[in-house]
């Protein structure tokens, strides 16, 4: 069953072409690496989906509808979009106070997701004292706090030093175990091999190819089977 | 509800809130208690008023709601912050209908405009009142309270409503800001200066009840 549907999706910034009529599916409760190159499109598709954009045209849904008409977003998708979104003056702690607020999501739950981020120890410091790997973490802790059954996260292992990616692969394990659906994009395709079920890349706004990782990789390597299909669709 | 109490929690969760009241009381401050001594001061160009006339009274207790500048740059920074912060992305993804946290900011920002205005005017009516007790002969009592009451509550509501205004135009916190202040304090004076009655017609007009301006306007340009 699909969770997420990108139908046609296109995306124009004046001249530029984000995205071109990208048309895929995420089933639930299987982790689907969303990968290529830079300037792809990864991005923009995932603004799209979470209404951060406003699509040129076709729809991007979660469980067919789309993320503005969800009736409480961040119960039914947690989210990583840039390590930001966080007042930097302001500690980790109330920071998520503040949005839990706004989800009608207890005081209580802040606690506890930044206890499963390993935050604890810091959730009176302020976010612009934390280390970049800190601000993923908090990131996370941010998508998991309305208890979402479905994660969308952009680029989570981005300015993360080994021990933060290798917690980030247990941590993403740990959901994917309790059924969660996850869609990651990520330039780290060692680790993507690793981690995900599925896979979806997409080069220049278009979708290249799209099924599980074994029907993509075949007996090569991700990033083998990554670049010689970017390279076909150049 | 829940939106409204999140964005309560931007609001007093951070610092520079209590910084932007501390200064609305200092303004507040600064404007009434050196306003006896101006009058005073002045009366020999008053064509025989003085601190025992109660519009000159009235003129130095409405000095009180000398605050109002505080009141833009907090709805400036509350709508500003969100987008410099980069705030704005978990905003939105926790409220999607961004017209709803638009609302919201406004009625905070407003709710916070007239808290800020209401203890920095009642502040500035005891600044004035220390000021006016410095002499003898002055009188002390106004009839003017109630409705500078009224005019501080409106005012820090419809300024800090501005603020959010500005803030969403302008993306750039301390652009927002500096713009207000050069206009409030700089522009908006000038404009004055040579166009004496248009003052009714600019922002801080709205707050700064010249009553006394009709019959002393040389006296309200020297005391402002």
């Amino acid at each position: 069953m699909s969770i997420i549907e990108f139908q046609g999706l296109t995306k124009e910034y004046k001249d530029v072409v984000a995205v071109r009529n990208l048309t895929a599916s995420v089933e639930a409760g299987r982790i689907t690496g969303f990968l290529g190159p830079n300037g792809a499109g990864k991005s923009t598709a995932l603004k799209c989906l979470l209404s951060l954009a406003a699509p040129t045209s076709g729809t991007a849904l979660i469980r067919g509808a789309k993320y503005e008409n969800l009736v409480n977003p961040l119960k039914e998708v947690g989210a990583v979009i840039e390590t930001g979104g966080f007042n930097p003056s302001l500690s980790g702690l109330k920071n998520l106070r503040i949005i839990a607020a706004s989800a009608g999501i207890p005081d209580a739950r802040a606690l506890e997701v930044l206890e499963l981020v390993d935050l604890t120890d810091a959730r009176n410091k302020k976010v612009k004292q934390y280390s970049m790997g800190m601000k993923q973490r908090l990131s996370l802790a941010t998508a998991i706090l309305g208890e979402p059954e479905i994660l969308v996260l952009d680029e989570p292992a981005n300015g993360l030093d080994p021990i933060g990616i290798a917690w980030l692969r247990e941590f993403l394990k740990k959901l994917a175990a309790s059924g969660h659906s996850i869609l990651i994009s990520s330039h780290q395709l060692a680790e993507m091999q690793n981690t995900v079920d599925d896979v979806l890349i997409i080069h220049k706004g278009r979708l290249i190819t799209q099924g599980s990782m074994s029907s993509v990789v075949g007996n090569g390597s991700l990033e083998e089977a990554f670049i010689r299909l970017v390279e076909a669709s150049a | 509800m829940n939106l409204l109490k999140s964005e309560f929690r931007k609001l007093v969760y951070t610092r520079s809130f209590y910084g932007y009241i501390a200064g609305a009381i200092f303004l507040a401050l600064l404007s009434s208690i050196p306003a006896a001594f101006s009058v005073n001061a002045l009366k020999a160009q008053l064509s025989g008023s003085s601190l025992m006339d109660p519009q000159m009274v009235d003129g130095v207790y409405g000095k009180a709601t000398g605050g109002y500048l505080f009141a833009l740059i907090m709805g400036i920074a509350i709508m500003g912050n969100e987008f410099q912060n980069g705030q704005a992305i978990s905003t939105f993804l926790a409220t999607p209908k961004r017209i709803k946290v638009l609302y919201s900011k406004l009625i905070v920002a407003a709710g916070a405009g007239i808290i800020m205005m209401l203890i920095s005017t009642v502040l500035g009516f005891v600044g004035a009142y220390f000021g006016l007790s410095y002499y003898s002969h002055a009188k002390v009592g106004s009839s003017t309270f109630f409705s500078l009451i009224i005019a501080a509550v409106v005012s820090g509501a419809v300024l800090a409503i501005m603020g959010v205004a500005i803030g969403a135009l302008v993306r750039n916190v301390k652009i927002a800001m500096g713009g207000a202040v050069i206009w409030l304090q700089v522009v908006e004076k000038l404009i004055v200066l040579f166009w004496i009655t248009g003052g009714k017609y600019l922002p801080s007009g709205l707050i700064v009840r010249n009553d006394e301006c009709k019959n002393h306007p040389e006296v309200t340009a020297e005391i402002s």
